[in-house]
């Protein structure tokens, strides 16, 4: 087997983003999926002028592009590999593309969002 | 001549189905497609902020929708089992030696759902803050 020069960031983005999704996401449907939609939040908390307030510290921007890209990266690699086991998917360049694609196109905007808001 | 015979693997898509094991190994790996694509909900936030107030305030309203709960709860439901079952496996993925001594994995596993009821704790105190 060739041993692939991207596998050790691969594997590091995947753990990272395997314990941020597990302490973060249920925190952030809960809050922003199912409370907020709901009304059961202060009006204010997410509104517009809300997050163009949090928006002027970097720390926010940082841990907001973390999560998002982490978590990402987590998911398409766990669901590339969970698509082999069902073969839905082979090993090949076309259809890692698709998973891996879909990761680097969600980086890249979330990146240029967070740097020209 | 000799015809070179090629294993192949006989492999059943529905394997998964076969029993309770395998089962449960797939309900947790395709939690992943839960995540995905929550994630990509929360880009779509983000971006929409960037593009405007008008903007971000219709991706509220599509938040709204009776359909999209549903979405968000069964989503929630698949982002506890990724938590339940990652806790689980940190002992194996993070052996953690202390003092030249291996923690046991009930007190690794102890140690995320602490931390992760802590983070619920600051962000309940958060909100109850802001409310009153």
């Amino acid at each position: 087997m060739k041993r692939s020069g991207t596998k050790p960031i691969l594997w590091l983005l995947f753990s990272m983003g395997g314990t941020v999704a597990a302490f973060t996401m249920p925190i952030i449907i809960t809050v922003l999926g199912i409370l907020h939609p709901l009304d059961l939040l202060p009006t204010q908390l997410l509104s517009y002028q809300m997050i163009e307030v949090i928006s002027h510290y970097w720390i926010a921007r940082i841990i907001i592009a973390g999560i998002i890209i982490t978590v990402l990266w987590h998911a398409m690699h766990r669901l590339f590999l969970t698509m082999l086991d069902l073969c839905l998917c082979q090993d090949k360049f076309s259809h890692k593309i698709l998973f891996y694609g879909i990761a680097i196109a969600g980086t890249m905007v979330t990146l240029f969002s967070i740097l020209i808001v | 001549m000799i015809k070179a015979k090629h294993y192949i693997r006989s492999h059943d898509k529905l394997w998964w189905l076969k029993d309770k094991q395998r089962f449960l190994y797939m309900l947790r790996e395709i939690s992943s497609l839960f995540l995905g694509l929550y994630t990509i909900m929360l880009i779509i936030r983000l971006a929409s902020f960037t593009a405007g107030e008008s903007y971000y305030d219709s991706y509220l309203d599509f938040m709204a929708t009776p359909s999209f709960m549903i979405y968000s709860i069964i989503t929630l439901i698949f982002a506890l089992i990724h938590t339940i079952t990652w806790f689980f496996l940190a002992p194996q993925a993070m052996p953690l030696v202390i003092a030249g001594k291996k923690m046991p994995n009930g007190v690794i596993t102890g140690g995320c759902f602490i931390v992760f009821l802590g983070l619920v704790g600051i962000i309940t105190w958060f909100i109850k803050e802001l409310t009153i």
